[in-house]
Order: C-alpha cells, then structure tokens, then sequence
C-alpha cells in the first residue's frame, strides 16, 4: 500500500494566506451597486397579538424605497416543520421577532424610518418556562400547530407546545430495575447559550423583474436554503440562487435555515431590482437569530454492583424557543445518543421539542449531544463515587465496542473507537494519588452522530494546462475544508496541492450538498470529491494508455505526470494528454456523489441510524478557590476517534477549539431571559466568552479506528470535540471539593451555596 | 453636515468625506474600501476591529473618523510589505492559527503592537496582550504559540 | 436597541476656557469625548443621545504623569489608562491605582480611556476610584467660575452623577504616600479578563512595625454601592490597634454589612456581599504580611 503522499499530512491550510493578509471576502464586505440598506422593527413582546401596524410616516421619509410586513409575504417556511414566518404574521412569539422591515438609501434612514413606524399590539401571557408550557391548560403558543407540514420523522402533540415527541424503547425496563442492585435518578439542566461566532449573520438579496431570487448570504447549506426558499415561496428551484461569500466568520450551527435572508427577499421584491442588504447587529443575533436549546434531563440508571449498567430511562425535554426549526431534529438526534456509549440491554427514552415565548433554539456545535451527555457523564461519576469503583474502569467496563448493537437497538456500530479514547486521556490520571487541596481530575466520554441520509456530490474539473477546479457546495466557515477536500483531490488525482482551487458555493455551479453541518463534510463530501476525481483520473487514464502504449490498469499518476508502473521512466503530463487528444480546447469532467444507504425501521432522514459515529473523551484539571467559587482549569486534555486525520494539524485545532468552546457554557456563559422574554444580556459585555486568559493548558490527541466507508477511513470531528467538556469539567470539581452542580453554567455563586451547605449538613 | 478630512492609512494620505457620527471602523471599511479590519460587535468587545493607532492598539469602532486625522494608522494591509509577509503573517499561516479568520487581522495588530514593544514577551504577557480579541475557532492555542514563533523569527 | 450612532455636531475647542463656554452654552445636550470607550458605547446602546459632543483632546498639556516627593503624583485628566498602568512611579509608589488600571477593560480599550474619563463616567464601578480614595486622592474642576478642588470622597454622587456643574476635571492629585504605607487593589470578575469587576477592593496601610500594629487604615469598595465608598467602620476598628487575625475578619465582616450590593445580570447581591468580606480580609493580610521582615 503505497503511502499517502498528501492525506495524513500537516500542511498549511490553503486559505490562510489571504486571511492573514484582510484579502479573504466576507459576505459584508462584498459589493453591490444601486444597493439599499435593510432594518427590521422587532416585537418588545414576547407573545402579543399585532392589532395594527401604521407605516404612514416612514412610507413619505425621502429615502425610503420599501417597508413590508407579514401581510405582503404571508408565508410559512422551515425545514423539519414549516411554522416558521418571513415577518410576523397575525402575532409575535418572542421579543426581537422581525414585524417590519424597512429598504432605503442609506441607514440611518432606515433607521429614522423604523422610529416613525406605528405597531399596536395586545400582550398576551408569555410562556418562559418549558415545563409550564408542557401543561395542559397552558396558553397556545401555535394554535395551528396541527396544519404545519412537516418532514415524516416529526410528531407533534396537536393542542399542546409540544412540537415534537420521540420515543425509543428496548427492552423490559421494570425487570432490570427489579434486578438492579442500586438505582441511581438525577435531573440535570443546561443553559441558553450562544454560537457566539465573531461574524455577525448577513445577507444581500435582489429580485429580477423575472421574478428570479438571487441571494447572497451567510449560511452553511445553500442547497438547503434553497430549497426551504422555494417550497416556502411555493417557486420552483430555479427561480432561486443563493451565492455564498468565498469566506465565513464561523458559524457553528448558528448560521443556518432561514435568518436575515428572508428579510431582505421580502423587501426587495418591492425595491425593482434592487438588491437590499442587511446585516445584524451584535443584539440581534443575540436575540433574534439562534441560540443553543436549554434542556432538563431526568435520567434514571439501574446498575449492578459490580458497575453493569443494566438500564437507563431518559426523559429528555429540550426548549426550542418560539419556532421549531431544527428543534424536532435536534431532540430526535440528541434523544438517539441520551443514554451514552453504553452496551446497555434496556433503554427507555423519550424526548420532547417544546415551544416557548424565547429566542429560537437550534443547531448548536453538537445537535442536542452536549445537553445529554452532560446529564449522562454527570451521572456515571456519581454512580462510580457510591459503588467506589473509578470513573475510568466504569466507563470501560461498559462502553460500546466494534459491532455491538447501538444503545437505542437500530444499528449495529462500525468503527467505535471509545475505549481508545478513554484509555488515552486516562493515561494521565492516577485516581489513587490523593489531590492537593481544592484540586481535582475528572473525565468524561461521549458520542455524536451526523444525520443520515444526507446526499453529496462534487465535479473535479482539469483544465488543458492541467490545473485542477473542484466543484463543491460545501462551506469554508473556518473548518478547513476547503484545505482537506483540496488534500483529497490531490491524493486521489495525483496532482500538486498548489493546483487545486476550490470554487465558492454558488448553487448555479457546484452540485447539491446537504449542508455544511453534521460534521459530515469530511465523510460525504469527501467521498464525492474522491469518486470525481478518480473519474477524472480514468477518463486521463484512457487517453494516455493510448499514447504511451500501456495498459489503463497499469497507469498511476503523481505530481499531474502519468506513466505506467511498468515503464515509469515515461511520463505524460495531464496537459499534455488533453492537449493530444483535445487539441483545439476541452476540460476533464469527472463527477462524484455520494448518498449512504442505511436500512433501520424509521427511514428517511433523521433516521436513528447513523452511516458514522464520532467518539471521544476529555479530561479536565480543575482548582477551585473555596472562599470564591471560582474555577480555574489547569489543564485540559481530549481525544478524539476521527476514523483518519486528513490534515492532524486542523485536527487539533478543532479538538483544541471545541474545548475552549465547552468551557465557556461550562462556567461563565448564559444568556439570561427575564419574566418577559427579553433576554437581559445581549452583548458581549455582559455574554462572557472564554479570552485568551481563560484557556488551560491544552492537548489534543487523535484516534484512528477508521470507517470501512470513509475517504481513506476518514469520519468527522467538528461538533464531537465540544460534547464531553463541562460533565469532564464538573467530575474534576466534585474530586476537588466535593460538591456536585447539575446545572449549567457552573458559577462561583452556585459552588460557594453548595460548599456552605455542605458545611451546615456536617 | 459633511467635512473633508484627511486620513493616513498604511502609510497613504486619503481624503475622504465623513460625516461626524461615522466611526473610523466605518470609513475605513465602507469608505476607503479597506475591508481587511472587521466588524464583530460595534462596541469595543471582540476586538476585531483593532487597528494600530500611532502604534498602539485600538478599537477602530470606538473612535470617530474626525478623532483619527493626524494620526499613523495600521491595518491588516499595511503589515505585508513588497509582497513580503510580516514574520507574525508567516507563523500564523505555518502554525495552523487561522481558522475563520475574522479574528485575524485584529489578532496581528495586536500582537504587533506588543512585538514592537516587547520582542521576548513570555506566553502570559502574550496573553495578555490579545486579551481584548475573541476567538471562538481555535481556542486561542495555536494563536499564541503562532505569535511566540513569530516573535522568534523577528528576534532574527 | 443597538445601532449606529446617530446625527450629532462635533465640536473641537482648543483650551479649557472654550471647551467650558461650550458647555455653559450647550448644557445637558452637550456630552464630553476623551477616550469615548463609555459614551459612544451608551450612544450606541441608545443611552444616550447628546447632540453636540466636545472633544477635549484637542486641548494641549492635559495628559502628563508628575511626581515630586513634596506635592506628590498629579495626573492630567487625559493621561490614558494605559499611560497609568505602565507609569514607573505608579507602579511602584501607589500599586493599586495600577492595579486597577491593569484590570480596566483591554488593552485596546486601555489605549483611548483616560483617568478622566473614568472617574467622570462615575460608574458604581470605576476602576480607579477605590484606590484614589484610598490613596487619599482630591480631583481638581475647572468651570466658567474658576477652579476648584476636592476630595475624590465628596466628587461622586450617584451611578453616572458627580458634582461636575459644567465643569471639566483636569487634573487628580495624589498626596505623597506616608512611609511604611502598604496598599493593594482586588477585585473579582466573572472571567479573568476585560470584564467589569463584580467587586473592586482597594486597601492602604500604615503599619506601625515596632509596636506591629495598624496606624491607620484605608478601605475602599467599588460596585458594591451607588458611589465607590469608603468603609469607615471597618476601618474603626482596625486603626491603632495589633494586627490580628480575628481582627481582620471581623474588619471585613463590617465591611460586608456596610456594603450595599445590588443583584443584577452579572452577579447576585448576596455574592457580591461575600466577596466583599473574602477580598477585604484579603487585602488586609496582604498588606500586614511583609510589617515585620522577621515575622511569620
């Protein structure tokens, strides 16, 4: 097997140059010409009816070329179920839901216009709380919700705020708690938390007389948002283009579905022509583009004394907002992974999508994942505290291995490289080395799986002088995938990486893509790039057999020369095997998709199957002041099963990066919501995410147990690296002093009230 | 009302026409078409508007256009000189520092900044000094130790 | 709501006198600009919305750090943060004052805000103020009617309220410190750094090494009240008495009880409460620790 000259390997990231030189474009940094300024009104209620709205006014304002509202675009969108409005239509359910938008020639017009607008509304009472929301007599928050479409896996409860419920069952629960020697129950809560990504959503949106819909946008799915685009708009495909800006701020999840983009389409189907641009600001995507789903994990375990989970029932709710939409696949895809990695023979779960009159909760760096492994990571170490077993030793005895069945009973599992995982970060613990004072270890695992199915394909085009194009909707949000698809194709092609460019979604050139999301570009994407680029290697292939005189299978190509195995002393370049036989001008096409297929009784996407599962654990060194409460990490370790590092360089800074990103929601971030919906700190003053100065000593370690169907064995890593950090976080500060917080965010107040009662209790 | 001022960027006289409420963040992106300096969050919190201001760092969207007339400033443009890379440019791009990159550009000013000052900076005194900049990709590892070999490369 | 900022005049006087008649003429339509990193944020936030805003940079000769061992430290109003967070003197003749400073946002922000500022702003939580209070530090006004000084104590009157009367504050004056003075500044935040303090500590002592006790005693809390304040009571029961452990945490104790902490979204009133006490005690056996070489 010959080895891989350019995957595996470290390189530099092909984009870097142009970020570190401010040349990379941004979507507010494109141009437009003739370009009018978007704003949108919001609602100050978190649940009101609109009586009236009076645009008088700002309709006569020198400058104002548009103001809509609900009514001129009454349309529902959404991708798992469609409650979703461009603006507010007979009500608003949330503080900062857009009610009217306004197009003009500058912004400070657009903002005079929005403080001449009327809008008269009738409060109405606001549900915060999800459990009260789950009531039965509570208050409507979608009366309709039983004529929404939506995708078969969703299952709303009609009259309720309920928008979906999914049930896993396997097993005989009340006899394996009937055989368990103990039975642990613990209810567990995580926070409303940001993306937090350092670019602010936009988008830029332009009508032609036509009626075609261009869009240029920050999303990480433009095939996706093309399509909840035109089935919203009930347009067929063709009548909508959404172009991407070459580069993202990041993203994680939060720039997803349908967000800013809808405002300024609405607006500028009004404007003749003319585009509109809208960019939020920092308090609007606080309030009014995604947040992370709170959650509340009521987890029941009945284990043997020897430390044999033997059953878990999970009750997981997650608090999806005003509108579902990932909601239900959130709670589907989470619920899938509630009860851990564990080969355990009974399992109960069921999981509830509940409305809410707060900000819409969404896709968020782990789908649901982070919020149950809190729970279930937070629950073995105090399971392994009362039975007096280690929490590694537990972890081990009953973690999922090669083919056992997966814990919900759909799949039987492929490339489980957990207990690697484990064994690695553990490798730096000694559990019988008493602490120093208020110091602490603590570790925890996890898993995450990207949905399936979910479809890729990718063109490779080479060119006469032998460059190479790649033709792929996938999204450089500052993963690095532009760098690794480029190291596939080089690898595959047998060209120099420095050929290869890779082009900007744009979904009038690069084929359909799911979504950039999942984690699942490395898998999907990469496979399609591979089989197009080895298309394109074979039809070059056929040519030059010809001309050298060898035969097809005894070819191979490295650095853009072909020759033959037999004879390597001989080589044709790929421009000149073009030139030959396409003397007057012709490109290579090869073509490459990729759509796994994966038989479980659900079927469809979201299935409870997964083509791929990510695993892996952290490890985390705490000291905590007890006069204070305060937490400082000392150090910080996790490692991750990626089934193949591509590049191990952007390996370790999405480890490395996933970590920081789950010790902020671990100890200072919230977002707080008071009794009216508003949410209380919506800037970064107030929102405190980790600086550089707050970040451990860090290491990243990788795992290979490669996947029999991964480009070169190779699966994900971008949303498994934030799952384990705050329950690896909490078990290091219940070894330092003590004191077990179930509650996300861990703050110094909650530590200092459970160290005074532990005082008090003797 | 509108005034015609004078600004120096990357070592170039502009002249521009600014209006008193317009932010330096705001000429300099929307007005001299210098989009390498970013907007995150408008108020001095995220830092990736940082420019250097007569060589000292500082939020671009805190300082009205009219407050920077007579004054050196720097952005992400102006580091490279020749098509040469500054040393900070080169170890960010070998070290595997950039992911998005929309921190960047700040991160390279204030780094910069402290170079200039202070060529040996120890690990905490490089932390302190992009303390004001937030990253939400790389978990800040790769920045400093981006930033300690640039430090090297330019101790020469 | 957050936006641009909106439509106002800039003005740009070239002394005192002018940037004073400026402010006679205009009154509370007319806000200062030094530094700008509070009020072009309140601007944006929809805080505030002056129309005219004067800037005082223009004005020459206003940013400056002198020391002289008779008169002391006089700092020109517009000195930056960062001017006296990296000061020699300050740094190593009135700690806390850099303490403080090294904790006031980042060091882009350290770069624009001044003392002045700071001080103006009169924030419940003003970085500076409890070491200037400590540090027995008067401020000095000048107006239409002339020029004025007083002592930092009687300068803030509510959260955002000083006694400023279309004044502009040019100038903190610092007493030289008294020998064997010892002074410290903490505080505690949510994360390490560039977040406000949830509470700001600032204690200064002299210690009586023969006898090994407390001369006199300082205490200054910040955000833990509408004004940084002083805490006379603890500092009652501290001066010319041994220095004693007991002591001190009845000292801070007192301190506690005299502070009047608010909840809000950065932390609860009944924390604030105890980290009054945990910093205080704090600062006080910083400060008693190095009295006596030979001592524990």
């Amino acid at each position: 097997m010959p080895k891989n000259l350019v995957v595996g390997q470290p390189i530099p990231r092909v984009d870097a140059v142009e970020k570190v030189t401010g040349r990379a474009v941004y979507g507010d940094d494109l141009r437009f010409s003739n370009l009018l300024h978007g704003k949108a009104l919001r609602s100050p209620y978190a649940h009101a009816k609109i009586l009236n709205i009076n645009v008088t006014k700002a309709q006569k304002l020198p400058g104002v070329k548009a103001i809509v509202t609900g009514k001129d675009i009454p349309v529902l969108g959404g991708e798992a179920l469609k409650d979703y409005p461009f603006l507010a239509l007979d009500k608003a359910r949330y503080v900062g839901e857009p009610v009217v938008a306004v197009a003009a020639v500058d912004e400070d017009i657009a903002l005079e216009a929005l403080d001449l607008i009327e809008v008269e509304y009738e409060e109405l009472p606001a549900l915060i709380d999800p459990l009260k929301a789950m009531e039965p007599n509570a208050p409507l928050i979608h009366e309709k919700l039983h004529t929404y479409e939506h995708i078969p896996i969703v299952r709303p409860v009609r009259n309720s705020n309920i928008c979906h419920h999914v049930q896993f069952m396997k097993g005989d629960m009340d006899k394996a708690f009937d055989e368990s020697d103990y039975v642990f129950e613990d209810t567990f809560t995580t926070q409303m938390v940001q993306h937090g990504a350092i670019e602010p959503h936009m988008a830029v949106a332009q009508v032609d007389p036509g009626g075609r819909i261009t869009v240029w946008v920050t999303n990480d799915a433009p095939h996706r948002l093309r399509k909840d685009l035109a089935a919203a708009l009930g347009i067929p495909l063709t009548k909508v283009r959404v172009a991407l800006p070459p580069y993202m701020g990041g993203g994680f999840g939060g720039k997803g579905g349908l967000k800013v983009e809808t405002l300024c389409i609405a607006l500028a189907t009004k404007t003749d022509d003319r585009p509109v641009k809208m960019v939020l600001t920092r308090e609007e995507v606080f309030t009014s583009s995604l947040v992370r789903h709170p959650s509340i994990v009521q987890l029941k375990t009945g284990v043997k004394k020897d430390g044999i989970i033997l059953a878990r029932e999970a009750t997981v709710i997650y608090d999806t907002g005003a509108y579902a939409e990932k909601g239900p696949t959130v709670c589907q895809q989470g619920c899938v992974a509630a009860v851990g990695p564990y080969k355990i023979p009974h399992v109960r779960v069921d999981g509830y999508c509940i409305y809410t009159n707060k900000p819409i909760a969404g896709a968020y760096r782990g789908y649901g994942h982070p919020q149950v492994a809190w729970a279930h990571e937070s629950q073995m170490d105090i399971i392994a505290h009362k039975l007096g077993i280690d929490p590694v030793t537990i972890r081990l005895k009953n973690a999922v291995e090669e083919g056992d069945i997966s814990p919900t009973g759909q799949q039987v599992l492929h490339s489980v490289g957990l207990k690697e995982c484990i064994k690695k970060v553990a490798q730096n613990l000694d559990w019988t080395k008493p602490n120093k004072r208020n110091k602490g270890k603590g570790i925890a695992c996890g898993y995450k799986n990207t949905k399936t199915p979910s479809g890729s394909s990718a063109i490779v085009k080479v060119s006469q002088d032998g460059s190479v194009e790649v033709l792929t909707s996938t999204v450089e949000i500052g993963q690095g995938a532009k760098t690794i698809l480029s190291q596939m194709v080089a690898e595959e092609l047998g060209v120099p990486l420095e050929s290869i460019t890779v082009a900007t979604p744009d979904t009038d050139v690069t084929p359909y893509d799911a979504s950039t999301t999942s984690s699942r570009s490395t898998f999907h994407m990469g496979n399609a790039v591979r089989k197009a680029a080895k298309d394109a290697r074979e039809q070059l292939f056929e040519i030059a057999s010809g001309l050298l005189g060898m035969e097809t299978e005894d070819l191979r190509s490295e650095k853009g020369e072909i020759y033959s195995k037999d004879n390597p002393g001989s080589t044709l370049s790929f421009a000149e095997t073009i030139k030959n036989q396409y003397g007057a001008g012709l490109d290579i096409i090869g073509k490459g998709s990729y759509y796994p297929l994966v038989e479980d009784g659900i079927g469809g996407m979201w299935s409870a199957s997964s083509i791929f599962w990510m695993y892996g654990a952290d490890y985390a060194e705490v000291e905590v002041d007890p006069e204070t409460g305060q937490v400082k990490i000392l150090r910080a370790i996790g490692a991750h099963d990626v089934g193949k590092a591509i590049n191990p360089i952007t390996c370790e800074g999405q480890i490395e990066g996933g970590m920081v990103h789950g010790i902020g929601p671990t100890l200072f971030e919230e977002m707080m919501v008071g009794e009216r919906g508003d949410v209380l700190n919506p800037s970064f003053a107030d929102y405190k995410m980790p600086t550089t100065l707050d970040i451990p000593e860090v290491t990243s370690l990788i795992v290979e147990a490669g996947h029999r169907e991964g480009p070169w064995g190779a699966k994900g890593i971008g949303e498994m690296t934030t799952v384990p950090t705050a329950p690896a976080i909490a078990n290091a500060i219940y070894d330092a002093i003590g004191v077990r917080i179930k509650d996300l965010p861990i703050t110094p107040d909650k530590i200092l009230s459970a160290l005074r009662k532990k005082k008090l209790d003797g | 009302m509108t005034r015609l001022i004078q600004l120096e960027v990357n070592g170039e006289i502009h002249e521009v026409s600014v209006k008193a409420n317009e932010t330096l963040l705001d000429v300099i992106r929307y007005k001299l078409e210098l989009t390498g300096t970013k907007k995150g969050c408008d108020t001095g919190q995220c830092g990736s508007c940082t420019i250097l201001l007569d060589g000292k760092p500082v939020n671009s969207c805190l300082i009205l256009a009219m407050e920077a007339r007579g004054k050196e400033i720097l952005t992400v443009e102006g580091l490279a000189k020749n098509g040469q890379l500054h040393p900070l440019q080169e170890a960010f791009v070998q070290e595997g520092a950039v992911q998005c990159g929309y921190c960047t550009p700040g991160m390279l000013l204030s780094a910069k900044a402290l170079l200039d000052e202070n060529p040996s900076p120890t690990e905490e005194e490089v932390k302190e000094a992009i303390a004001g900049n937030l990253c939400r990709c790389t978990g800040y590892v790769k920045i400093v130790t981006a930033i300690l070999a640039g430090a090297e490369k330019m101790r020469g | 709501m957050l936006r641009k900022l909106r439509e106002f005049e800039y003005l740009e006087p070239s002394s005192l006198s002018e940037a004073v008649s400026l402010l006679d003429q205009y009154g509370q339509e007319a806000k200062i600009l030094a530094g700008g990193t509070d009020l072009l944020v309140d601007m944006k936030e929809g805080e505030l919305s002056p129309r005219y805003l004067v800037d005082i940079k223009g004005i020459t000769g206003q940013d400056y750090i002198k020391y002289d061992e008779k008169k002391g430290l006089r700092i020109g109003s517009l000195t930056t943060i960062r001017q006296v967070e990296t000061s020699r003197v300050v740094r190593e003749q009135f700690v806390p004052l850099a303490e403080a400073a090294k904790v006031l946002g980042s060091v882009q922000v350290r770069n624009r805000a001044t003392i002045g500022g700071n001080l103006c702003n009169a924030s419940p939580s003003a970085e500076t103020a409890p070491p200037l209070l400590v540090l027995g530090a008067k401020v000095k006004l000048f107006g239409s009617q002339g020029e004025r000084v007083l002592p930092l104590e009687q300068f803030f009157v509510g959260p955002g309220l000083t006694v400023l009367d279309k004044e502009i504050l040019t100038e903190v004056i610092v007493p030289p410190p008294s020998p064997h003075t010892r002074a410290v500044y903490t505080s505690i935040s949510r994360r390490r750094a560039v977040d406000l303090a949830l509470v700001g500590v600032a204690v200064a002592a002299v210690v009586d090494r023969d006898k090994d006790q407390w001369k006199k005693v300082r205490i200054a809390l910040g955000a833990v009240a509408p004004i940084p304040m002083r805490v006379p009571k603890a500092e009652g029961i501290l001066n010319r008495k041994p220095i004693d452990a007991a002591l001190i945490e009845e000292a801070a104790q007192i301190a506690s009880d005299e502070a009047h902490p608010i909840s809000d979204v950065r932390a609860s009133a009944w924390y604030r409460e105890e980290m009054v006490r945990v910093l205080v005690q704090r600062a006080l056996e910083h400060v008693s620790i190095n009295r006596n070489p030979k001592g524990a």
